[in-house]
């Protein structure tokens, strides 16, 4: 097996000699430990040892890539052709190197303590059975992966990131007497083992939740209200509208409709948005960008002000615009000011949205589809849950 | 880089087990307005291990380039299964019975050039830009991936399978008279190698001008009405509604996670004219787009039947999954890269044509909608559906009306079914979907129109 380091300078070398200019190589080295269950028991484990490198080759501003999965000398002399291959025939996009750079990054426990992830892992198992007994939980993932990282280009930059992450993915429903809660998931990253699996986030509140999601009211008819939308669920509204409105798709596309708003008001004053991969709690977040700058967390809104674009440099390059600081999507919505029963306490008729099911939003904030594992809220009071009902709406409005 | 050869070790692999030899060749192109969003050419090339012991499996996969280091693989396969069994201390149940394969694909790997598929990808999208100068946005984006795997099994299975496929995305987007963007997307493309869809760019100016026409047309639309009304499925919508709505609920690992669909097996669940399959590689006397000869536990595959006349007769299994339901084992057990388990997905999931002719089915309808472009969709063992509508149009008086602008439908799958009551005799499939269930998955799904209720979003 070829060291990420062996490889690299093996790599830059070839990327060379099959007519690049310039290049650069990002190398990754690691191992994946997973449990998962079957049928709510743990029932397997798997060891994954993957390396993969991802070869960039720049031939004038041509910029082309290539992936592969192992680093023989066979399989990175062949990525490095196909990566000149790509920059031969891409559009000149004034491509260039970043910045010549020698750091070195860790994150996380680098070596997978088998023993108490297993521990952890039935740990949650045997509370769900206990404190939740008509819970059924499956255990798609618990996992550690251990991963070596090195970003290595032509003028000497070497930057290597270490890290060792607990990753959980968990699904589950609740049944009794033949009929079933809608199901429910989420997925987390740690550092470390140092809290059960019950304490990550929102687990507990979610698991109990199913329980009185086995029988959920049909909803009928049709109103306006107000949606209290859960973190996890917000969570992928941000970052579509992020990639859509702020991000390479909408500029590039020219289909963003903040593209003219730098520097003005594109929200409610309350809202203030980072993206922040550098933050303790973002489990080894990005430390390079895919660009080769060192990252660094920054506003993407303040007070309901865009602040500036989470474009790369590239899709800088192409629209005009300042290259963001990271690119990363370690989203931040800054907390306000009330509790969560203050928020209920507040609504006079709405509902309180943990999952959507749906499309969007788009370019232009449309979203529409099914709010799952949801509940009514009846004057300022969490009611009833419901199923089969959908919700529509423009997002970018309901910011502002 | 070609696949590893693990042939040696056929007559040497322990008791229960699969070595599995996997290459995924991906190929992606994206211009958005002509600027390269993405230009990747990824190789993924290992192998994986999977031994069971009792109840247990043990799983380990590496890129590998030696004999040593794949019998290492199943050395650290089965010292996995064992941690997991001394773990509980219990034995577990035998394997089940299933039927084996030997299979060689007649295809071979054909390696076009990244700077090929991007030439062709640029001037396409020069014809655009050129013929269309009005666009407020255009997007092409190709994907050509094709998956080779070799699968031995200890009971005999040794089975190469090549399964290619290429697609090519034109989204474009307008801007309606209300400010909105407005998009309209198209794919073309389907099983097979890039050079058997695409030669020159000019041959696809005839679609690309009904991608404009329908985004122009679509800006010119209204928002559908939010509620539940009759609606016609084209034939190229119903086969996501065979995947998200019906096919999800009846992969047997949902079932046992407490899907609707465990406690209606044999119980009527749709109207008498449904009947719907996961096809393995044939299906009405064709091939279907992407047919599956084995799965990953090294199974012969066959066509998991799951509704017959309407009544629920079976899951798709793995080989637990066959052996906890006394069912066969269906070969509906998959993995995405040489890295990952075989988890149970779909193959190319399709409800059966009926009778009726799509007018007669249209004209049938007094106050509804003719939905014919879907978007992406997600379905919940309750049987509740949702999936994305990017185009339709409205009917009145069983003629069809204005445009309508992207919407969602939904609904609960079983009592869809039972509400529909036109089926037509136009087929149609599609395989350019990747289903997402931990792991990505290509699949198909095919299906005819259908007249059925369900509820839809909108204003």
């Amino acid at each position: 097996m070829e060291s990420i380091f062996g490889a690299a300078e093996y790599a830059l070398q070839e990327l060379k000699a099959a007519g690049a200019e310039a290049g650069r190589c990002q190398l990754d080295q690691g191992v994946v430990n997973e449990f998962k269950t079957d049928a709510g028991e743990l029932s397997m484990l798997r060891t994954a040892r993957h390396e993969n490198a991802q070869l960039t080759a720049l031939v004038g501003g041509k910029k082309g890539s290539a992936l592969t999965s192992d680093l023989s000398r066979d399989s990175l002399r062949q990525a490095a052709a196909r990566a000149v291959d790509s920059a031969n025939a891409a559009p000149d996009t004034q491509a260039e190197l970043g910045p010549v750079l020698q750091k070195t990054f860790q994150a996380g426990e680098l070596v997978c303590n088998r023993e108490a992830l297993y521990r952890r892992t039935q740990e949650l198992l045997q509370e769900v059975k206990e404190r939740y007994p008509l819970v059924s939980l499956n255990i798609y993932s618990a996992a550690h992966r251990e991963n070596h990282s090195l970003y290595a280009d032509s003028n000497g930059t070497r930057v290597c990131y270490d890290t060792g992450v607990y990753t959980l993915f968990p699904s589950f429903s609740a049944s009794q007497n033949g009929v079933t809660s809608s199901f429910n998931a989420f997925r987390c990253k740690m550092n470390d083992l140092s809290r059960p699996f019950m304490d990550i986030g929102l687990a507990r509140m979610l698991i109990a939740q199913s329980e009185k999601q086995i029988y959920p009211q049909t909803f009928r008819g049709k109103f306006t209200g107000q949606v209290l939308f859960a973190p996890f669920c917000l969570s992928g509204f941000l970052n579509s509208i992020v990639e859509r409105c702020a991000g390479d798709h909408g500029m590039l596309s020219k289909t963003s409709p903040w593209r003219s708003k730098l520097g003005q008001q594109v929200s409610d004053a309350g809202i203030s948005l980072d993206i922040v991969p550098l933050d303790p709690r973002i489990a080894a977040g990005e430390r390079l960008t895919t660009d080769g700058y060192i990252s660094e967390n920054y506003t993407l809104i303040e007070d309901g002000v865009l602040k500036c674009f989470a474009v790369s440099r590239q899709g800088a390059r192409a629209t005009g615009c300042a290259p963001a600081p990271n690119t990363s999507r370690s989203l931040l919505l800054k907390c306000g000011k009330y509790t969560l029963d203050e928020l209920v306490q507040g609504i006079e008729r709405g509902m309180l949205v943990t999952r959507f099911s749906g499309t969007g939003p788009n370019v232009n904030g449309e979203f529409s589809g099914v709010a799952k594992n949801g509940f009514l809220i009846e004057n300022g009071k969490i009611t009833d849950a419901v199923s089969e009902c959908m919700i529509s709406g423009n997002f970018l409005q309901m910011l502002a | 880089m070609t696949l590893y050869d693990i042939s040696a070790l056929k007559d040497k692999l322990p008791e229960q087990s699969v070595l599995r030899a996997q290459k995924n060749t991906i190929q992606t192109i994206v211009l958005a307005g002509g600027s390269p969003i993405l230009n990747e050419h990824t190789v993924h090339n290992g192998v994986g291990a999977m031994v069971r012991q009792g109840e247990y499996v043990g799983f380990a996969s590496a890129p590998v380039s030696s004999q040593a280091e794949v019998e290492s693989l199943l050395q650290n396969a089965e010292a996995n299964a064992h941690f997991m069994q001394g773990k509980s201390g219990r034995n577990g149940r035998a394997g089940t019975a299933r039927k084996t394969i030997c299979y060689q694909t007649p295809l071979e790997e054909r390696r076009i050039s990244q700077q090929h598929l991007m030439s062709f990808v640029q001037a396409l999208d020069r014809r655009i830009a050129e013929r269309y100068p009005g666009l407020g946005g255009r997007m092409i984006s190709l994907r050509a991936d094709s998956m080779e795997k070799h699968i031995l099994t200890d009971d005999g299975t040794d089975a190469h399978i090549l399964i290619p496929r290429c697609y090519l995305g034109i989204s474009v987007s307008v801007q309606a008279s209300d400010g909105q963007m407005v998009d309209y997307s198209q794919s073309i493309g389907g099983g097979g190698f890039f050079d058997e869809y695409f030669s020159d760019p000019a041959l696809l100016d005839e679609a690309t001008e009904t991608v404009v026409a329908k985004a122009h047309e679509k800006a010119g639309g209204v928002y559908s009405r939010a509620g539940v009304c009759d609606v016609v499925l084209a034939n190229s919508v119903t086969g996501i509604l065979a995947h998200e709505a019906i096919g999800h609920t009846t992969e047997a690992d949902m079932v046992i996670s407490g899907s609707v669909a465990g406690p209606n097996l044999g119980h009527v669940v749709a109207s008498p004219l449904i009947s719907l399959t996961d096809f393995a590689f044939e299906a009405f006397g064709s091939r279907v787009p992407l047919p599956v000869f084995a799965d990953d536990e090294g199974t012969a595959a066959t066509d998991a039947v799951v509704i017959r006349d309407g009544v629920l007769t079976g899951y798709m299994n793995d080989l637990r999954s066959a052996e906890r339901f006394h069912m066969q084992p269906t070969g509906n057990a998959r993995a995405f890269l040489f890295s990952d388990e075989p988890l149970i997905r779909m193959r190319n999931t399709c409800i059966h044509p009926g009778t009726s002719r799509l007018e007669d089915m249209i004209a049938a309808v007094d106050d509804g909608y003719l939905l014919l472009k879907n978007g992406s969709g997600q379905a919940d063992g309750t049987g509740e559906f949702m999936f994305g509508i990017q185009f339709g149009y409205e009917i009145k008086g069983g003629k069809l009306g204005r445009a309508i602008r992207d919407t969602t439908i939904s609904g609960l799958a079983f009592e869809m079914l039972k509400a529909v009551d036109m089926v037509s005799d136009e087929l149609d499939w599609s395989g350019a979907g990747n289903c997402g269930k931990k792991q990505m998955m290509p699949v198909s799904h095919g299906g005819p129109a259908i007249k059925t209720r369900l509820s839809i979003g909108g204003r």
